[in-house]
């Protein structure tokens, strides 16, 4: 035993010295990488070429070019002589370079001569393309330009003032069924893309092309973008047509680039979506001065349904139409309800909805949510950093302000777990929201799971508070893993049997909403029950049971609607892409200048920020929400409200829920400004919004740029980096060299300091890119730019050029 | 073999000898890791290591290099003679200057070793111009140990003017 410790320490020892061997190895191994020998011979050849004068030289070329006058100056040195040549006669340069250079033995070494990136001279037997190893002398040298004969030019570069882009916006929530929507503009089109979050897959038709297939957006929250083919538009009046099945739209926006005689106009109209479906439309507008009078032209065909608009919290209209009409709504109507002065440059929630009064009918829903409250409520789910329980009150909450939407519904509760008997997790049919909410949120994780108790108990109430006149259903929340039995002692079969006696016996349907892992969850008990209720099941992950709660109360809605439908025999409703509010008031002339639109995406859930330079002025700024089933309560720019939901009314259910938040634009102010904005789900809950939420805004500025007066003017081969496309382009259109020049956002680079054109054109760009993130926010081509040309004559012009030589191996 | 009961403790052979196995093993895996290393090392070092040849050609371009620094400043002092001189430099505003190329060509010729000294190399020097060069009258191409004996020559390239000329200065080192 004493032996083997000695050994123990003599391995530790041994290993220390193993560690230190390494350690020595690696520090010291670099002095014993091969060193090159270097050679001085570019140093030197900058020395000789900056010290000679041209005067001085004893070379006959040389001569002949002074006694021809071709060289004025015999005060340059030569490397300036050789820059002067080389901004205007490339060939003479690299002739007088060679001459001079004849006379020098540069042994084997490779060696180069470049000015601005152009090479003079090279002496080499290999080619630099090749070189493993490169070695730079760098010298600046400038000289003035003289001379009557001296010729300089400035370039003038701008954006043809007719290039713009629009933004045509979906509304925060535009649907059910198939949607179109109106593009109008006059010009010529060469771009046009869509954002929007959609709930399907549809097929998009512009003008009545079939303009291809699109996949549903990732989420409500988060959009998808599309490129749609520009070629399927013309100058007047486009209608966009989405295609699918019950489709709907929260939130998005039709882009277009186009050229156009017409400038910025304010605008004086807002238009509805056109919905042939379940017309069901938030949204809302913005008068950016004082309103001074409004219409609103529906165009509408909903013979058996009543319709209304709520315009802020104010209904203005109320009816079912006689087939398809056309519906003025006067001034002096408007007038006597909404007051214009409150409206006034301000974002105005819109809603156009459908009453659930079909047919004369009134029949309203009579529902219970039966939430199975076991001990896995109080579990993590580290998906979306919430336990269980947080999320079964939030779903249910939503579900509360669903359905208590449709006038006349009343909703009751059954939080269950080992059986259904605590009287405070309950709550009666009642349409008391406040009241419906304490006890979801007085809900706790109890132990077991009597599903049969918690349908049994539902159907208990029902029987009592309800009536059969009127429809009747339970929805059950529920992972269909029932372990306490009523009758046969078998738990699962109880609650099948409860759901069948439910529908069979009393008329009740069961719904159910199956929510838990899909490794644990008993789905096919789920589907027994949902089937023998005679309802529909939804199966929800952790993260979507909000959303299933939300298409729990659209099925009942649907199921209600689509029942009435039955028994009506022929509703057809249609919302028109004419109808229209069109607003008075008086317009700001627009400004002159380049109108550049920019988009900024959020920073984060809560807030985002944008960038206005010095010399703009901001024509509108937009904030754009995508809130999904929620409501954009509050939005503020630089700390200043521009928007809080809860200022037109309490009950968010009725109030719409607009897409674009406008800003007005005394709240903008050059620099960065910022914006915040928070989402609700009534007036006392409180969530951040969508990551995807952007700032749209307009400004105005004059974008032509002038060089200063420079000895060359050859142009470029630009390539320019807009948002996300990277773009080559010859400036001026004329130009066939091969001088590149680069903006994007790793580099910003032109080619020849001394060139007017490219010195115009990088200053145009670096104007055009409001952000300085090194993208281009607007998108040209080559057509789009005006660039300008005016020679000077017998004025000194200076230059810079840098100089390089360099040896390679 | 029967090993005996001794103090209640009953011996185990088999377990005994396994133990020290255990331990040698051990050290004997660390030894021939060390000496592994350090065989790799020591192949590492001999085949990286500069030979003789190598060595003295860098040392040769070395001294190559300093001569041409040397020559391309002004030296010390600035107006320096074969009697005050501390560096030798022959070039004023980055042109060979002709007075002090005329005292390094004499200084060369008649004390070579004090001019290897003043540029503090160990080989022979020869410098030699791309052309002759009027010197005072005089033409000269070539300073130095003009009686290469070596096959070991190492070629150190400069470039600078004289008399408006662009002049290649080719500095040769022998051993």
């Amino acid at each position: 035993m004493v032996k083997f410790r000695k050994g123990v320490f003599f391995s530790t020892d041994a290993l220390i010295a193993l560690i230190l061997i390494f350690l020595v190895l690696i520090v010291f191994y670099p002095i014993f990488a091969e060193i090159k020998p270097t050679s001085e011979v570019h140093y030197d050849v900058l020395n000789l070429l900056s010290s000679l004068k041209v005067g001085e030289i004893e070379n006959s070329y040389a001569q002949a070019l002074i006694n021809s006058h071709v060289i004025n100056n015999t005060n340059y040195s030569l490397l300036e002589q050789i820059g002067e040549f080389s901004l205007n006669d490339i060939a003479t340069a690299k002739s007088f370079t060679q001459n001079v250079m004849s006379e020098l033995d540069f042994g084997n070494e490779n060696f180069g001569i470049w000015y601005n990136d152009a090479l003079i001279y090279s002496h080499n037997t290999s080619s630099f393309e090749e070189a493993e190893r490169v070695e730079t002398a760098r010298h600046i040298i400038s000289g003035l330009k003289s001379g009557q004969d001296a010729t300089g030019f400035a370039a003038r570069a701008g954006l043809a003032s007719n290039y713009s882009q629009r933004y045509y916006y979906f509304g925060g929530y535009a649907g059910d069924g198939n949607l179109s929507f109106k593009i109008d503009y006059e010009g010529v089109i060469s771009s046009a893309e869509m954002e929007i979050a959609i709930n399907k897959d549809f097929e998009l038709f512009i003008n009545g092309i079939d303009s291809g297939s699109y996949n549903k957006s990732t989420s409500e929250f988060t959009p998808s973008r599309y490129a749609i083919p520009a070629t399927n538009f013309h100058t007047g009046s486009n209608e966009i047509k989405l295609i699918g099945n019950n489709l709907y739209i929260a939130g998005g926006f039709f882009k277009i680039g186009y050229k156009s005689d017409v400038e910025y106009e304010q605008p004086d109209k807002y238009h509805f979506p056109g919905v042939e479906g379940a017309v069901n439309v938030y949204d809302g507008f913005y008068v950016p001065g004082n309103l001074d009078g409004m219409k609103v032209n529906l165009h509408l065909n909903c013979s058996d349904i009543d319709v209304f608009l709520n315009i802020g919290n104010v209904t203005v209209f109320d009816r079912a139409t006689l087939g398809e009409e056309n519906i003025t709504i006067t001034d002096a109507e408007l007038d006597s309800k909404l007051d214009y002065n409150f409206l006034s440059r301000k974002t105005v929630p819109i809603r156009l909805g459908l009453r659930e009064s079909f047919g004369g009918e009134n029949r309203a829903i009579d529902v219970f949510s039966a939430a199975e409250l076991s001990g896995s409520m109080n579990q993590n789910v580290p998906a979306v950093g919430k336990k269980v329980l947080d999320l079964v009150q939030e779903g249910n909450e939503m579900f509360i302000y669903s359905i208590l939407n449709i006038s006349g519904s009343k909703l009751g509760l059954i939080g269950f777990s080992k059986d259904a008997e605590d009287a405070t997790q309950q709550h009666d049919l009642s349409t008391d929201i406040v009241s419906l909410n304490n006890t979801v949120y007085s809900w706790k994780g109890g132990e077991g799971s009597c599903t049969c108790c918690g349908i049994d108990k539902a159907v208990e109430k029902l029987l009592v508070q309800s009536s059969p006149s009127r429809y009747r259903s339970i929805v059950l929340m529920s992972d269909g893993k029932a372990n306490t039995a009523c009758v046969s002692g078998d738990a699962k079969q109880d609650a099948i049997n409860s759901a069948c006696n439910a529908w069979e016996n009393n008329g009740i349907q069961v719904h159910v909403i199956g929510f838990g892992p899909t490794t644990t969850i008993d789905e096919a008990t789920l589907q027994a029950i949902a089937q023998c209720g005679n309802g529909t099941y939804i199966y929800a992950s952790a993260s979507k049971l909000t959303d299933a709660y939300i298409q729990m109360a659209n099925l009942l809605s649907t199921f209600y609607v689509g029942q009435t439908v039955g028994v009506l025999g022929n509703i057809r409703m249609k919302l028109f892409p004419d109808s229209y509010i069109e607003f008075d008031y008086a317009k700001t002339a627009a400004p002159f200048g380049l109108y550049i639109t920019s988009e900024n995406s959020f920073s984060d859930a809560y807030s985002g920020s944008f960038n206005v330079p010095a010399g703009s002025q901001v024509l509108d700024m937009n904030v754009v929400s995508y809130s999904g089933p929620r409501w954009t309560d509050y939005v503020e720019v630089n700390g200043n409200k521009i928007y809080k939901l809860s200022d037109y009314g309490t009950n968010y259910i009725m109030l719409g829920d607009p897409y674009t938040y406008n800003s007005p634009v005394s709240l903008v102010t050059p620099g960065t400004n910022y914006v915040n904005l928070t989402t609700a789900l009534n007036i006392t809950s409180n969530f951040s919004g969508s990551v995807s939420n952007k700032i749209i805004y307009t400004l105005v500025r004059n974008v032509s740029v002038f060089s200063d007066i420079m000895v060359t003017a050859n142009g470029c081969l630009w390539d320019v980096q807009f948002d996300g496309v990277v773009s080559s382009v010859a400036i001026p259109s004329s130009y066939t060299g091969t001088e590149k020049c680069v903006y994007n956002d790793t580099e910003q680079k032109i080619s020849n300091p001394n060139d007017a054109y490219q010195i115009a054109v990088m200053g145009l760009l670096q104007q055009l890119d409001l952000n300085a993130d090194g993208k281009v926010d607007v998108a040209f081509g080559a057509g789009d730019l005006n660039v300008f040309l005016d020679e000077v004559e017998g004025i000194p012009i200076p230059w810079s050029i840098e100089v390089e030589a360099r040896l390679w191996y | 073999m029967k090993l005996k009961k001794a103090q209640g403790a009953e011996y185990s052979p088999k377990a005994l000898s396994s133990t020290k196995a255990q331990a040698w093993g051990f050290d004997l895996t660390i030894g021939f890791v060390i000496f592994t290393v350090a065989i790799v090392s020591f192949y590492f070092f001999a085949v990286n290591y500069p030979t003789d040849n190598e060595e003295n050609f860098q040392e040769m371009q070395y001294e190559g290099q300093l001569i041409g620094d040397n020559l391309l400043s002004e030296g010390s002092p600035l107006d320096w003679t074969s009697d005050n001189v501390l560096r030798i430099g022959i070039v004023s505003d980055d042109k060979i200057n002709e007075t002090k190329l005329a005292r390094f060509a004499a200084l060369a010729g008649s004390d070579y070793g004090r001019t290897k000294t003043l540029f503090n190399v160990r080989h022979d020097y020869l410098l030699n111009f791309s052309e002759s060069l009027d010197v005072g009258g005089a033409q000269v191409q070539q300073i130095g140990n003009v009686d290469f004996s070596s096959e070991n020559l190492v070629k150190v390239i400069r470039l600078s003017s004289y008399k408006g000329e662009p002049i290649t200065l080719s500095i040769y080192l022998s051993d």
